[in-house]
């Protein structure tokens, strides 16, 4: 993913964009990946607002709509009221939703949420994730990494799944799903990896450690 | 932590006033009362400066919004008990010195009394004032429009002056004490402070000015008790008032400022500066060691008789400072959040280039004054000065972009973060600040040899000098900036 996003230089390989060789990569990452990390990296003496300005102008975004954006968004994600207050100050989930509204308010063509979710709460989950499913609508890319398989099962449309750095599914989740229930994400990933019985292991521990408690 | 800052307050409060008791004690007559009159003088100013900032951090950083449960709405004793706990108090150790030597001198007890209630009255009287211009700056057309950052750079600005003045009043301490006597009786027992000469540290002839001296003195110090309870309770509401209508105050906020990345970073690089206050003294470093030299050119004019090459040099030496200074603070001050850079994949160049305009902002902030002090107690021509500052600006955009170069080819491409250890510790150090020595005089250097040999007629020296050194500096940051764009292009 940091590839993906500019951050880390490839060695070997492509990287295509909508089945598209990309010139000049660097370029085209900078102005239209937008990358959120799994723990917010802001400026602590910087209000939302100012953080949110720098990001848009420090990529060089797209200018059109940018404040009607950031302000329809920093309302759904009810950050309006802290957008004046330094990030310092914010906790962590706050500071979360504003590195996520930083890299939603300048419009990007691919969006990367490497474990962008932890910290957020319930309500502001369901917004990032029904915005997501409107972007992929409009014809943009979201790349969407996760440990939590119950959301990756119902937001994404494709499926990867890495076991100790290593490819071990690549399929689309209509495919995948079949006529499972809810949760067969989770079975699959235990049955590709060889560790079906955790489920059972984990049953027994949870038996043995509370059953003086019944 | 608070109470090991205060200590330190105290003994530096001790030592300074100690010092200038002692100076005053060897003076005839009046040395006592000049220097103990500027001591509860600059008691005064610094505890009125001192509740200004401390309640401007109060309303910025919205402190007390965790805690306001814990108060109640028309609560006007938990600020000022507050702010005496954590910063007034120690500022009562400057009083131990002047009153200790008095007695000695004098021995007269009825002075020691007056002075101990002067001692409190300059804390509470100092608060009120700052109290009031809080008020003031909050609610007057100033309110929203200044941030930290302008308050951060205030307190620079104010901290100089205070020292400033305190060392004139060592150098010159009979000549503050003059307000007391310029007015007369009874009109000089009307103005606070500035009496305090008049009624604390002289010997009262009769029982009547004595017993006038203690009733003003406690009319002060109860009147000042008041006024700083009346001003907390209404600072107070403030805050409580302010946390009501933030959203109303956001929303109208939430613009953006359009601008190219590279001003955009040195925005984000001057904000980052001058909000977080370890940060601005940071950048004051050079400032400050020269400060000295400069009050010795207010006080005995030693430079009077030199050529503006000298100016000009000790420009250049403080340029070259700032520049090893700046490069070094301007990168660590980034911290983890440098890994933003590579996120946001900015390039080099345009990080060096956005920390170079930043730095260089700062640097002249401070550079031009100096200059124009430096040139005004020297010779008095101004055009100099103009050219000087030009220079020194260009000297420190080219040493600036050379040094930042090198300490970015430091920082690995994995870095997680930016610390004093990314540079290869003390080796890299010295090379850093060698790297900005030696660039920042390589311009002056060159042209002080090529204007040695070349003589025009009609046109002197520093002219052939300073002229050859604008365009040897223009050269140079052309070069530079040629090479960091070529460097980019050549990644890609």
């Amino acid at each position: 993913m940091r590839i993906i996003s500019g951050i880390i230089r490839y060695d070997s390989g492509t990287i295509k964009i909508d089945d598209q060789n990309v010139e000049n990569y660097d370029k085209f990452a900078r102005k239209n990946i937008s990358y959120v990390p799994e723990t917010p990296i802001l400026y602590e003496t910087l209000t939302g607002n100012e953080y949110c300005d720098l990001y848009a102008n420090a990529r060089n975004a797209d200018r059109d709509d940018y404040d009607e954006r950031k302000t329809r968004i920093a309302d759904a994600l009810d950050l309006v009221e802290v957008m004046d207050r330094p990030i310092g100050m914010l906790s962590f989930g706050t500071k979360q939703k504003v590195s996520i509204l930083a890299a939603l308010s300048s419009d990007p063509q691919v969006l990367i949420l490497d474990e962008s979710l932890n910290g957020l709460d319930p309500t502001s989950i369901i917004v990032v994730k029904e915005i997501m499913r409107e972007m992929v609508k409009a014809g943009h890319f979201v790349i969407f990494s996760t440990h939590l398989l119950d959301i990756a099962e119902i937001i994404c449309q494709r499926v990867q799944i890495l076991d100790s750095g290593k490819k071990v599914l690549d399929g689309n989740m209509d495919e995948l799903k079949e006529d499972e229930e809810n949760g067969f994400l989770e079975k699959l990933f235990l049955a590709i990896t060889g560790k079906e019985d955790v489920l059972d292991k984990a049953k027994k521990l949870g038996d043995s450690l509370f059953q003086s408690d019944r | 932590m608070v109470l090991r800052s205060g200590i330190i307050y105290g003994a530096i409060f001790l030592v300074f006033s100690t010092l200038l008791s002692l100076s005053g004690r060897n003076v005839p007559s009046t040395g006592i009362y000049d220097s103990g009159f500027s001591i509860f003088l600059y008691q005064f100013g610094i505890n009125t400066f001192g509740s200004f900032m401390w309640l401007q951090t109060l309303r910025n950083e919205r402190v007390i919004d965790p805690v306001k449960i814990m108060f109640t709405e028309d609560s006007g004793i938990a600020l000022p008990v507050s702010w005496f706990l954590s910063t007034g108090s120690y500022t009562l150790l400057l009083d131990v010195p002047p009153i200790v030597f008095y007695y000695y001198i004098n021995k007269n007890l009825d002075d020691v009394f007056l002075q101990m209630i002067w001692g409190g009255a300059c804390i509470v009287l100092g608060f009120s004032l700052g109290s009031a211009m809080s008020i003031i700056t909050h609610n007057g057309r100033w309110s929203g429009r200044i941030g930290s950052g302008v308050y951060n750079s205030l307190k620079m600005i104010g901290l100089i002056g205070i020292f400033i003045i305190f060392d004139l009043t060592i150098f010159f301490p009979g000549y503050i004490s003059i307000f007391s006597f310029a007015v007369d009786y009874p009109l000089n027992y009307i103005f606070p402070v500035l009496n305090i000469g008049f009624i604390a540290f002289t010997l009262h002839a009769t029982i009547d000015s004595l017993i006038a001296s203690f009733s003003w003195s406690i009319f002060y110090l109860i009147s000042s008790v008041y006024l700083a309870y009346f001003l907390s309770k209404k600072i107070m509401a403030d805050l409580f008032e302010r946390n009501m209508d933030t959203g109303k105050r956001m929303r109208s906020n939430l613009f953006r400022n359009h601008y190219s990345s590279i001003f955009s970073l040195a925005s984000k690089d001057l904000k980052i500066a001058t909000r977080d206050i370890t940060n601005l003294y940071t950048f004051f470093f050079p400032v400050f060691f020269s400060l000295p030299a400069l009050l010795e050119v207010f006080v005995n004019k030693k430079f009077g008789t030199f050529p503006p090459l000298y100016t000009f040099a000790a420009v250049f030496v403080l340029t070259s400072v700032s520049v090893s200074f700046y490069s070094l603070q301007s990168l660590i001050m980034e911290g983890k959040s440098f890994v933003n850079m590579r996120i946001w994949l900015i390039p080099k160049r345009e990080i060096i280039l956005s920390k170079t305009l930043s730095s260089l902002i700062i640097f002249m902030f401070f550079a031009i004054p100096i200059v124009f002090v430096m040139i005004g107690a020297n010779i008095g021509d101004l055009p100099y000065a103009a050219i000087i500052i030009v220079d020194a600006g260009l000297a420190f955009f080219f040493s600036s972009l050379l040094t930042l170069s090198f300490m970015m080819t430091r920082i690995p491409e994995e870095a997680s973060s930016v610390n004093i250890y990314s540079f290869d510790g003390i080796i890299g150090l010295i090379i850093i600040f060698a790297i900005s020595a030696f660039s920042g005089a390589f311009a002056p250097i060159i042209s002080f040899t090529v204007s040695a040999f070349l003589v025009v007629p009609g046109i002197d020296f520093p002219s052939i000098f300073l002229g050859i050194i604008l365009i040897l500096s223009l050269i140079l940051i052309r070069l530079s900036l040629s090479y960091l764009s070529g460097n980019d292009k050549a990644k890609v």
